[in-house]
């Protein structure tokens, strides 16, 4: 096999983007950027055997790979851009921004098939990149203030976490001595470099703390956008973690149960702030906190138990397949019941857009509950790391997300947060994903797996979500008890709090809001007090201080 | 014979035609603009067929003995080519920009004929052999460039005339007073790889310092090092076009090209590091980094925002070449390059916004994408690219900065290169936020005039290199693996 088929999936993106420099071009731009992705996904859907090609002429000797794992992520990742990309064509129809939003979405399309095919840490960096600098535009592209606050969080924590991951790469690829991703992964690397990976890849996974640029960005994107962001490029962070990390050769029980406890807080944090959100997308956004707390989880117990890992690696990866095709399905899902009106077709819209939401929690008989107990199955050994404490840990889980989901088809059966109704042409890529949603993990190259003989037990986490649910809105209404937001984002809020306050003489601090009338505050200007400029340089000082300490730490090279 | 008429040639295709050029009337635009153009793709040809000639192991040398003692050397080396081929390539561009810039303006004779004497002097200072002869193309090189900065002639214009000069002439005096005392002990010499000291450093090791401080300072204030940079933000004031070979090539270059030379062929590597003089030179680039970058958040003017993103990446040379490591040397090496390549195509940009909106601060540039989409495009690439977003050419530049600096045991300029690259963001991100995301603003809806062919073609030039140097980067003749050759010379 010549090197065309692996180098397209990236290139033809590009050049598709490249188009959009012909004036004449500009009209065919939404239709090509939905074909852009098919040279990944025939190339994912091949069954080319495991390889490797060598391009020495690119950026310092570049290499790309071929095997199971980049199989099985290529797979969905392309299938949740082809599907995304027909929804933006449809959605994005009479947006007059829509070329810059091609662009860009083809740039970060390319970076996301890329960094899977990368075999050599800097095309797999020159990708990672793209993807996240290319989707700063696709989250700030609506010009509403949300969207450019929104914007300005997630520039700020993508710089940060590009820095991290550049500074952490060039010391990896310096302790091994090598520029290879397989060379990097059999060295063990110093706790200097790992925890620079980890942040790299910890803010892009969104795992608390690192987590809180993405709720914001999630909700702020056009739809299209955010099921890739949530469903996709979430993901590199993982991916990164599994193709870098020295996970299953190095033994770091300490660092292990750190991320095994981030973890374990995303998903009671996410679930908790998240059903208090009243955006469906925002909702949305903090169940993938949660559930890439759980993909945390399953790192720390490889980090804690090398042993493990050929078992969690696959499982991760069949999980990773699970989450991107449900989460797609619902946020494609958000503007298809937007664009019907109330009747028995929305009515029947919300019940089919049940079928993801119970997927994603773990159903009996659904792909989720497949992808779920392998996953847990991986995860529980004998060496006693968990102690017994695995079964309850998912089992909150399971119940939130189950009330997250309950939330969001609260929201959405009562047809908050869309205003611009698209064409109901938008129904065709969602019901695609939610096909994928059901049954798309056993397209997927990994051992196919079997649904679960105890699958009802399954059920349990949902009914008790279910009558949570109903307690709750039975207090509520009983009482009279005043329920309010979360900000999401959360400590985001003091800033905006403290923007305010330099706004206007009389803030009013205990109503937070978002999406009415946010300040232009300065954040690009850097005149006045500038509260979302001294995050990031808070945040960058931070970020200076653990490597000036792991930097003192580190013994002469 | 061939080898010794290349290297004048080279040298007189820009210096001959200076007094020609000053002497033509101002109405004779063909006849000026053809034999600025035939000079500069001639110049381009010849570095071509001389790059070939030395990669087949020619050697390129002319000599003339002023006094017994002291030669006028011109010599080419495989550090001459790597300048020499930026100066000839970039001259020829900026040469069309500014014929299509000052279409309409006057005195174009005497800034034509500047214009070659300063790049006569920049291939001079390329293709100096010696330090003599060095000292000689770099005070010229001053002199030619003060008629360029002062060429509006505004009461502005002359004051920054008056600081450049100050500034430049003084540094010319530290260095005069170097290159004479490092005679006093060493004799004449020519550059050489790995130093012309010998023994030197044991027997004269103070000495050796202090001249290494006053040759540093001479070349470092046209270099920009903080504290003597100031003349060069001052300096934007300048037609477009000399901003642009300003910062790119000529001034700021011969600097840096200056502590090159200084520490590979005059003190050589190991006499730089054996007198402890590696680390200082290192220290001040890495503040001067720092400081270039911290006082570029700033600047509302965007001509100043990039003059003192200048002062911070043009350090970035230095600190390659002060790092004692042929990783960090390549990274300084190939940044000559990469830098000038990124900032000739933000300035031609910028001289686009202010020809074509009339705008030229930072705060006017709302919905500039819109507006002025081709130029804003190729501003975005070599903004991205000072960023060091990869594939862009100043990710190399950087990846090899870091990994030298773990390969010189001094991680911590690896979070000198995190606070710039953090601060490059900062100020570059804005920038491209408000001219691609935010509405045009009313007062600037309306055009100043067409931007033509020539103002947009060497950008989009250079903006092509930018992203080449970085995608094709281990590719044959590119900068990267140029440099790559210059090092294993440097270090044997």
């Amino acid at each position: 096999m010549t090197s065309l088929p692996l180098l397209s999936a990236p290139a033809i993106p590009v050049l598709v983007a490249l188009l959009a420099m012909l004036p004449l071009s500009r009209q065919a731009l939404p239709y090509a950027t939905v074909l852009a992705p098919l040279p990944a996904l025939v190339l994912a859907l091949s069954g080319a055997s495991e390889h490797a090609q060598e391009i020495p002429a690119l950026l310092l000797g570049t290499q790309l790979e071929w095997d199971t794992l980049r199989a099985g992520f290529l797979l969905f990742t392309s299938l949740l851009w082809t599907t995304a990309a027909w929804c933006a064509a449809v959605s994005l129809h009479s947006d007059v921004q829509r070329s810059r939003f091609c662009v860009l979405f083809l740039l970060a399309m390319a970076g996301n098939f890329g960094l899977i095919l990368a075999g050599d840490i800097v095309s797999f960096y020159t990708f990672f990149s793209m993807m996240s600098l290319a989707s700063w535009g696709l989250v700030a592209h609506d010009r509403s203030p949300f969207a450019s606050f929104a914007g300005r969080c997630y520039i700020t924590f993508a710089i940060v976490g590009e820095l991290a991951l550049f500074s952490g790469l060039t010391l990896a690829s310096y302790t091994a001595g090598s520029l290879l991703l397989a060379d990097v992964q059999q060295t063990e690397l110093g706790g200097l470099s790992m925890i620079l990976l980890a942040i790299g890849f910890g803010i892009k996974l969104g795992v608390v703390p690192l987590h809180i640029w993405l709720p914001v960005a999630h909700a702020a994107a056009p739809a299209p956008a955010s099921a890739v962001l949530s469903g996709a490029m979430v993901k590199a962070g993982l991916f990164g973690a599994l193709v870098i990390l020295p996970l299953g050769m190095m033994q770091m029980p300490d660092a292990g149960i750190v991320v095994i406890v981030l973890g374990g807080v995303s998903v009671v944090l996410a679930a908790l702030i998240g059903v208090t959100q009243n955006n469906p997308k925002a909702v949305l956004a903090y169940s993938t906190v949660a559930q890439m707390g759980l993909v945390a989880m399953a790192l720390g117990t490889g980090l804690a138990r090398p042993e493990t890992w050929d078992a969690v690696a696959p499982a991760l990866a069949l999980f990773a397949a699970h989450h991107a095709f449900a989460k797609a399905a619902l946020f494609l899902g958000v503007p298809a019941i937007g664009s019907l009106s109330r009747g028995v077709t929305r009515g029947i819209a919300i019940a089919l857009l049940a079928l993801p939401a119970v997927t994603l929690a773990a159903a009996p008989w659904t792909s989720g509950t497949v992808a779920k107990s392998a996953l847990k199955d991986a995860m529980l050994d004998p060496t006693g790391l968990w102690g017994g404490a695995l079964d309850p840990a998912l089992f909150i889980s399971s119940v939130g997300t189950a009330l997250l989901m309950l939330r969001f088809l609260w929201l959405m059966a009562a047809g908050t947060g869309h205003t611009a109704r698209p064409s109901a042409w938008v129904c065709a890529p969602w019901g695609t994903m939610t096909g994928l949603a059901m049954g798309g993990i056993w397209l997927a190259p990994f051992a196919a797996p079997e649904l679960p003989v105890d699958a009802l037990s399954n059920a349990t986490p949902i009914l008790i979500a279910l009558g949570l649910t109903l307690g709750i809105l039975l207090l509520v209404r009983t009482f009279g008890i005043e329920t309010r937001e979360v900000p999401a984002g959360e400590v985001l809020a003091l800033f905006r709090i403290g923007a305010r306050k330099h706004m206007r003489a009389a803030p009013r601090v205990t109503q937070i809001q978002w999406f009415d009338g946010l300040p232009e505050w300065s954040f690009w200007k850097w005149s006045g007090p500038d509260y979302s400029a001294y995050s990031a340089i808070a945040v960058l000082a931070i970020l200076v201080a653990i490597i000036a300490a792991g930097v003192i730490s580190l013994p002469a090279v | 014979m061939t080898e010794q008429l290349v290297p004048l040639a080279i040298l007189f295709t820009s210096l001959a035609i200076a007094p020609f050029i000053l002497m033509l009337p101002e109405r004779a635009v063909g006849l000026r603009t053809g034999i600025n153009l035939t000079a500069a793709v001639v110049k381009l040809a010849l570095v071509v067929w001389l790059t070939y000639g030395v990669i087949n192991g020619q050697t390129f040398a002319a000599q003339l003995t002023v006094l017994p003692g002291l030669d006028f050397i011109l010599r080419i080396d495989a550090l001459s080519v790597l300048f020499l081929a930026l100066s000839a390539l970039l001259w020829l561009l900026t040469t069309i920009y500014a014929i299509g810039y000052l279409e309409a303006g006057q005195h174009r004779s005497r800034f034509f004929g500047f214009f070659s004497l300063c790049v006569a002097a920049t291939v001079g200072i390329a293709m100096s052999g010696n330090l003599f002869t060095f000292l000689i193309f770099f005070e010229v090189l001053t002199l030619a460039t003060y008629p360029l900065v002062v060429h509006r002639g505004t009461a502005d214009a002359l004051r920054a005339g008056r600081i450049y000069l100050a500034y430049t002439l003084g540094g010319g005096i530290a260095l005069t007073l170097g290159v004479v005392w490092l005679h006093t002990l060493t004799g004449a010499f020519v550059f050489t790889p790995q130093g012309v000291l010998g023994v030197l450093p044991e027997t004269h090791a103070a000495t050796l310092k202090v001249i290494f401080a006053l040759l540093i300072a001479g070349v470092g204030v046209k270099a920009a090092l903080v504290p003597f940079h100031t003349w060069l933000p001052v300096s934007m004031v300048a037609p477009a076009p000399v901003s642009a070979l300003l910062h790119a090539v000529a001034v700021v270059k011969a600097g840096a090209f200056g502590i090159m030379r200084i520490v590979y062929d005059v003190y050589g590597v190991e006499a730089t590091q054996s007198l402890n003089l590696a680390l200082p030179l290192a220290a001040a680039a890495a503040a001067t980094i720092l400081y270039g970058s911290f006082r570029a958040l700033t600047q509302d003017d965007l001509k100043s925002r990039l003059a003192f993103s200048t002062v911070s990446q043009v350090s970035y040379i230095a600190l390659g070449v002060a790092l004692i490591s042929p990783v960090a040397a390549t990274g300084g090496l190939v940044h000559l390059i990469h830098q000038g390549i990124m900032k000739i195509t933000l300035f031609l940009c910028a001289g686009n916004f202010a020809e074509g909106y009339g705008i030229k601060k930072i705060s006017q540039m709302n919905g500039l994408g819109k507006l002025m989409p081709v130029s804003m495009a190729f501003f975005t690439i070599a903004a991205l690219g000072m960023i060091g977003v990869p594939p862009l050419a100043g990710f190399v530049s950087k990846w090899y900065l870091g990994a030298g600096a773990l390969d010189a045991g001094q991680p911590w300029v690896i979070l000198i290169l995190l606070g710039s690259s953090a601060l490059n963001a900062a100020y570059f991100l804005p920038i491209l936020y408000r001219a691609w995301f935010l509405p045009v603003s009313d007062q600037t809806a309306d055009p100043v005039r067409p931007i033509g062919w020539m103002l947009l073609a060497p950008p989009a030039a250079t903006a092509m290199l930018v992203i080449c140097a970085g995608i094709f980067a281990n590719a044959p003749f590119s900068p990267l693996s140029w440099t790559h050759f210059i090092v294993s010379l440097e270090y044997q």
